[in-house]
């Protein structure tokens, strides 16, 4: 996703852009672009791409993700997670790989799944078990 | 049989050498049909209405964007096909249909090629191409899911038929409706403007201006309005040149 990012967001369902606030739970299918604020909880099937300038305070979920902007909530991602330089997190995030970039600023936990969820407590405590008898 | 509905300005002196050459087309082309004229004592709607009993083929509106808004509104439910002859300004409709004259538009309407295409509908009204407000005190809530709150001064168009833009991405046969949400911010020196994009086919919109609804660039709709579309709903006589 990370080479190929402006093939992945031709094809956008949505775009938020700096001048619109969002509210609410906001469920989509496609692409997502976010330069704007957004307040509630953001969860698409496709990539999520968080320009520099917006604002989000909401549960991400998604696909993929590039995050150039703020965050205040957990970042849930099924595949591949890229936090830039400007990217600034406050919160959980998880995802199968992820690149954080220099400068980027990140308070909360960092998971890397197979699935990109986060870890519950019981998959925690089994991997701690597998590791103790290795 | 065809049913030609000429819109109340062709009245107009100006237009009657254009009439007369579009109605010795049709008749030429093997077209004929009735000729109805709008005026002070004929409304279009009611023409529609007395004329729907006789099981028309097609209704034929010869002016611009508000003629044809006007009898797709009036046809309700109706299943009938439609076609356009456009004369004077104001027909981008017609110009995305592939018809760019009243000449074109008869060999078009003679070649009878038909799509089916959806409709916008805003609250009981319908509209082909697009809806458009100001941003100002606009509040848009979509899927019943969240809201979208424009800041700054700028517009907010919903369409179905894309005929001035040039996104690909607009289908008028995709069962879903496009939303531009526009601003322009004015600088010292210059003017910038951002763009916001949602495809949705079910939106409640208020504004708190009392701001209207302007459909298809002719009928003012007052809000609040719940927008949605109706895939398919639309016969409509095209040309080989139109733009979807």
């Amino acid at each position: 996703m990370f080479k190929k990012e402006d093939q992945d967001f031709k094809e956008v369902e949505t775009i938020i852009g700096p001048s619109v606030k969002v509210e609410g739970d906001f469920v989509g299918h496609g692409n997502l672009v976010i330069e704007g604020v957004v307040k509630g909880s953001v969860k698409t099937e496709g990539n999520l791409k968080v320009g520099e300038k917006s604002q989000v305070s909401a549960s991400v979920s998604a696909a993929n993700a590039i995050i150039s902007g703020e965050i205040k909530g957990s970042v849930s991602i099924a595949g591949d997670l890229e936090l830039t330089a400007s990217a600034k997190i406050w919160g959980d995030i998880s995802a199968k790989s992820i690149c954080i970039a220099r400068g980027a600023f990140l308070t909360g936990n960092c998971n890397m799944t197979e699935t990109g969820k986060n870890n519950t407590a019981k998959e925690i405590e089994t991997a701690e078990e597998e590791s103790d008898v290795l | 049989m065809h049913i030609y509905i000429y819109d109340q300005f062709l009245n107009q002196r100006k237009y009657d050498k254009i009439v007369s050459k579009i109605e010795i087309r049709v008749t030429d082309l093997g077209l004929g049909g009735k000729n109805c004229h709008v005026g002070p004592l004929k409304s279009l709607r009611s023409i529609v209405k007395d004329e729907l009993r006789n099981n028309p083929k097609t209704f034929i509106a010869v002016g611009n964007n508000k003629t044809l808004s006007e009898i797709v509104n009036a046809l309700g439910d109706e299943d009938v096909a439609v076609g356009i002859i456009p004369v004077g300004p104001n027909n981008s409709i017609a110009s995305t249909l592939g018809i760019e004259n009243e000449d074109n538009a008869c060999n078009i309407l003679s070649a009878r090629l038909i799509e089916k295409i959806d409709l916008g509908v805003i609250n009981e009204n319908y509209f082909i191409s697009s809806a458009i407000i100001n941003t100002q005190g606009t509040i848009i809530e979509v899927n019943e899911q969240y809201t979208m709150e424009p800041i700054g001064i700028g517009t907010v168009e919903i369409i179905n038929l894309n005929t001035q833009r040039e996104q690909s991405a607009v289908s008028p046969q995709d069962g879903i409706l496009e939303t531009f949400i526009k601003i322009t911010q004015k600088k010292l020196l210059s003017k910038t403007s951002n763009q916001s994009f949602l495809r949705s086919n079910r939106l409640i919109i208020n504004n708190l201006n009392n701001k209207n609804f302007i459909i298809d660039n002719s009928v003012e709709i007052k809000t609040p309005v719940q927008v949605g579309v109706i895939p398919d709903r639309l016969s409509i006589i095209v040309g080989k040149e139109r733009k979807f």
